[in-house]
């Protein structure tokens, strides 16, 4: 509680050093559109476009954001009318949502506009016809992809260690998980899920009993989390963890586990994804593990990343494809996570001083959402 | 009775007839619905075994393609999905439930229809889920389903097929019906009907034949019998009145014409005239050349009589040698004597046979219509009666029935069967006629004649009645009658002083041929104390050229006994001289016509003379018969016969007489009666 108030007070300092910065470091401006794939309301994305405007506040950037309302067609339709605009941003930034970018990247490189792909980076077909930013596209000057995969990592150890910890092992001495994954195809769950299973089978006393799709919905994880500690129990296993890939899972899994009579957090631990304010109060309460995230503050990093670009600091390291760590927000840390989250408290990231702190070389610069949050806390703490 | 019966119970259309279509159907009907119904019910189950089994592998292909639909949601415990699967499965029709267990063997989800039978099967699944990194065995998926679909789809498959088979069966039986009407029924029926038919009406139908097949040459076959039968029958007919030999009509045929030609008009019968020809020597012509000879030489008769007859004329044969001619146009009895003439002339026309030629001769009778009423197949009858008088007049005669023959006729046919009566009354009687010594006038013998005293017709000579006793078999009883006779007399004459008087009894050829004569003649001198040599038995020449054997053993014992055997009718006969050396006789007696016309008569003389010669120089004694006046009592007396007798000298008469005739003008009489001859 005290280290909560703490970070509040701190966030507050960073936002307005945040704002002495802007004026000083970045006279020249920017513009940049973003089309969002998601719909005003929809928190994530919300979050997203949230972070980069306050990240555009801090580094003297002008950020434009256009919604897609869920539909790739008019995702397309705004990309390319943005890039066909008599007066076009310096940058344009997309989402290859339902693999829908490629035709906005091709525009772009017609109009001239340099694009960056956020939270995703183009698949499949697209990948190998158009290959690597700058390489055939050269407008395309890179991508911004979250690390999901590690994420599920983190989860899956994470669970493993509490398991280990508490002693819940079956009678085969096996500490048995459920992993509730999103759905069985698209990049990010299957990212999340290969995270999980990377841990899983490097751990020769885990077993992984079943990885159910829950559709990224806390029904339907309830659902399966109750079907499969049902199950364990007639099978007369322990189950130790249940992975869920994102925080409704998490929480209707919780539900299940509670209402047969399992006490979360002693006897089976649980983990979600996505900072989701009632998932961090739940980590708060104890009855999650943690919740795994962070990923909207791709918004602010990538702002980050073109101020950088356009300043000359090429943000390409051995590829022009940037990756980002994403964090888990354990009991201890939930609470200023929870505020920092509710009050989209982006003003508070000293983004100015995380720059200056990598100095040139931004093509190793820690893109991790920790450093971020490192910003925030030393924001904090100075 | 009997035969009625029979008939009855025989007669095909009075019992019940059973078809045998019927019969056919009766057996073919049960025994094909019996096989059909085994086949349906063998087709039936055998199609109930196929759907079983067909159902049984559909439900084992719906547990394991729903158990491989449910291998993932179960395994991702998506047990809503499990349950719509579960549920899926109760769309699949015999499905009664479906129960999905997880690898704990949980119930994950079930489902049961409701409102159906209970299921009485089930079949079960594994349910495995296998990703490219795994295969695990999650669970199990077993439904219950009922057979009872089976039945209701036997009953759908199998209904129009069981119609069909019924209305097939229908159909065949019904054309199997016809067929066996037309091809076996009425093919059998025309056939029973005909030989019902037949039967009733006794004539010989012909079936229809109406088919190409067995029956159809059965009927073939039963028309060909009828028409041999037919023909049998005829020929049968034809036999009965027809002779076999010649062809002509026989005896029956004969009267069917006759019969046929009586129903004729007055003037037509009233002309028809009966010949009735018998051969006089068809028994010598078979005994000589055989009975094959015979035969040809009747069917030569018959062959001539052909020739000779009208065209409106015909034949018949009675058998045996005797033949009938029918006359047509015999308005007289000149017309019809002149056709027996012709008649005759053609028979005994030369018939050559075996190098020889025979030449036949025959006696007629003939009878006119004209004598008979209306009865024509009376005629016969009456021209045999004529015939009958022919043969009494000698061969190759014909006579004309007339009234005096028929009244000959009934007379001899009346004494004929007074025969009989005549034995047993003693209507017979003997006379006796003496002979006497021409040369002393004494009286030598008698000779003892009988007589026969009919009540009626009086005193009956031996010329009438002797035939009849011969021709009845009554001579041996009239001989042996004679005899006795002869003998009492003989006695009587011994008894009176009178010995050396034979007394000559006449015998038939047929009495010298029986061996019991020998004994009877030596019973019946004992008996009477006779000597046999006062008995002389006469014989004629037939007698002894007819049956020579025989007679010669008995004539032999005879003379033996001391009976000495007189030659009567000498000269009339063929009797060869050689015969009075071989016989040991002892009297010729001369017929009476060579003494009728004596002395006048030179030749009649010279023949009595030589006779007279040729008896001394064999020693035999000679006795003149048929005396009757002076001359020819002087004529004998002068040509040297020993013995005479004759109506001249006495007159037959009973013994009687002869007592009285003897004991009072013997001596004086014969004197005078020789003296006036003298």
């Amino acid at each position: 509680m005290r280290l909560r108030l703490l970070l509040s007070v701190a966030l507050l300092a960073v936002s307005g050093l945040g704002c002495a910065l802007r004026a000083q470091d970045h006279p020249r401006p920017l513009s940049v559109t973003f089309v969002n794939p998601g719909k005003a309301g929809e928190v994530f994305w919300e979050l997203v476009s949230d972070s980069m405007r306050a990240a555009g506040r801090s580094l003297g950037v002008e950020v434009e954001t256009l919604w897609a309302e869920r539909s790739f067609r008019r995702m397309q339709e705004l990309g390319i009318e943005v890039v066909r605009r008599p007066r076009k941003p310096d940058f344009l930034i997309i989402v290859n949502e339902e693999a829908a970018g490629a035709p906005i990247l091709e525009a772009a490189e017609a109009a001239g506009v340099k694009t960056l792909m956020l939270s995703n980076t183009l698949t499949g077909e697209d990948a190998a016809r158009l290959g690597e930013p700058r390489q055939k596209l050269k407008t395309w000057i890179g991508s911004l992809v979250p690390d999901i995969e590690e994420a599920g990592a983190r989860m899956a150890r994470a669970l493993v260690d509490a398991a280990r910890a508490n002693g819940l092992r079956s009678a085969d001495g096996k500490i048995h998980l459920l992993g509730l994954a999103g759905d069985e195809n698209t990049p990010l769950s299957l990212a999340r899920n290969s995270g999980l299973l990377r841990v899983v089978f490097g751990e020769p006393d885990v077993v992984l009993d079943r990885l159910l799709n829950a559709n990224w919905n806390e029904t339907e994880g309830g659902l399966l989390a109750d079907n499969y500690l049902q199950w364990a129990q007639r099978k007369g296993i322990v189950p130790a963890g249940i992975w869920a890939a994102n925080d409704p899972i998490a929480l209707g899994a919780l539900k299940a586990a509670r209402r047969l009579g399992h006490m979360p957090g002693r006897d089976i631990f649980i983990a979600g994804l996505n900072w989701s304010p009632p998932a961090l109060d739940a980590v708060r309460q104890g009855d999650l593990l943690l919740t795994d995230g962070g990923h909207f503050l791709g918004g602010a990093l990538s702002i980050l990343l073109l101020r950088d670009y356009a300043d000359g600091c090429d943000f390409a390291g051995p590829t022009p494809i940037r990756t980002f760590k994403t964090s888990a927000v354990t009991r201890e840390r939930a609470e200023v996570m929870r505020a920092f989250v509710a009050g989209r408290q982006f003003e508070r990231l000293d983004l100015a001083r995380l720059r200056s702190r990598t100095g040139a070389a931004c093509a190793s610069r820690d893109l991790s959402v920790d450093a971020l949050l490192s910003a925030l806390s030393i924001a904090g703490d100075g | 009775m009997g035969h009625r019966m029979l008939s009855h119970a025989d007669a095909p259309g009075d019992a019940p007839i059973r078809a045998v279509v019927s019969e056919l159907l009766w057996v073919i009907v049960p025994v094909g619905m019996v096989m059909t119904m085994l086949a349906m019910l063998l087709l039936g189950y055998s199609h109930a075994l196929t759907l079983e089994e067909r159902l049984v592998t559909r439900m084992q292909q719906v547990v394991t393609s729903r158990a491989r639909l449910a291998g993932e949601p179960l395994w991702k415990m998506r047990h809503d999905q499990v349950a719509a699967i579960v549920e899926e499965i109760l769309q699949v029709d015999p499905v009664v439930t479906g129960t999905v267990y997880d690898d704990t063997g949980a119930v994950i989800a079930t489902a049961a229809k409701h409102g159906v039978p209970p299921a009485n099967r089930e079949v079960a699944a594994p349910i495995r889920y296998k990703n490219g990194l795994i295969e695990v065995a999650a669970g199990r998926l077993q439904i219950t389903y009922s057979r009872e679909t089976l039945w209701s789809q036997m009953r759908k498959e199998f209904a129009l097929p069981a119609i069909l088979a019924v209305v097939t069966g229908l159909a065949a039986i019904l054309a199997l019906k016809l067929a066996a009407h037309v091809y076996i029924g009425r093919p059998l029926k025309n056939l029973t009907d005909t030989i019902v038919r037949s039967r009733r009406e006794g004539r010989h139908y012909r079936a229809v034949i109406t088919t190409q097949n067995e029956l159809g040459a059965l009927a073939r076959a039963f028309n060909e019998l009828q028409e041999a039968n037919a023909a049998a029958l005829a020929k049968l007919a034809s036999l009965a009145s027809e002779d076999a030999l010649t062809g002509l009509p026989n005896r029956r045929g004969l009267h069917e014409q006759l019969k046929r030609a009586s129903g004729a008009d007055a003037q037509e019968r009233c002309n028809i005239a009966v010949h009735f020809i018998d051969l006089d020597d068809f028994k010598a012509i078979n005994d000589t050349f055989g009975h094959e000879t015979g035969d040809k030489f009747l069917i030569h008769v018959a062959e001539q009589l052909r020739l000779v007859i009208g065209p409106r004329d015909w034949i018949a044969r009675l058998g045996g040698d005797e033949f009938i001619v029918v006359q047509r146009d015999a308005a007289d009895e000149a017309t019809a004597r002149a056709l027996a003439r012709r008649i005759l002339d053609a028979i005994s026309k030369p018939f050559a046979i075996h190098d020889k030629k025979i030449s036949a001769r025959a006696s007629m009778g003939i009878a006119l219509a004209s004598s008979v009423q209306d009865d024509l197949e009376q005629l016969p009858a009456l021209a045999d009666i004529a015939l009958y008088h022919s043969k009494a007049r000698g061969t190759g005669t014909v006579s004309v029935l007339s009234r005096t023959l028929l009244l000959a006729h009934s007379r001899a046919r009346e004494l004929e069967m007074a025969l009989q009566q005549a034995f047993a009354e003693g209507q017979f009687e003997v006379w006796f006629q003496a002979q006497f010594d021409m040369q002393t006038g004494r009286v030598s013998g008698f000779e003892a004649l009988a007589r026969w005293r009919h009540p009626d017709h009086g005193l009956i000579s031996p010329a009438e009645f002797l035939p009849l006793v011969e021709k009845t078999g009554n001579s041996g009883r009239l001989a042996r009658f004679v005899i006795e006779q002869a003998c009492q007399a003989s006695a009587r004459l011994l008894a009176l002083g009178h010995a050396g008087l034979k007394i000559a009894v006449n015998l038939s050829p047929s009495e010298l041929a029986d061996s019991s004569l020998v004994d009877l003649v030596r019973l019946l001198c004992e008996r009477h104390a006779v000597p046999p040599s006062a008995l002389e038995i006469e014989i004629t020449e037939g007698t002894l050229i007819n049956a020579v054997a025989d007679t010669s053993a008995v004539i032999q014992s005879l003379r033996g006994m001391g009976v000495s055997m007189a030659l009567d009718d000498f000269g009339t006969g063929y009797s060869s001289l050689a015969y009075l050396r071989r016989f040991p006789i002892d009297k010729l007696k001369i017929d009476k016509a060579f003494i009728r016309n004596m002395p006048g008569d030179k030749g009649d003389v010279a023949v009595v003379e030589i006779i007279a010669m040729l008896a001394s120089t064999l020693g035999l004694v000679v006795v003149a018969e048929g005396i009757e006046r002076e001359e020819q009592i002087r004529a004998v007396r002068s040509m040297g016969l020993q013995i005479g007798q004759g109506f001249g000298l006495h007159r037959p008469e009973p013994f009687a007489g002869i007592e009285g005739f003897l004991a009072a003008c013997e001596e004086e009489t014969t004197a005078t009666h020789l003296r006036a001859a003298g």
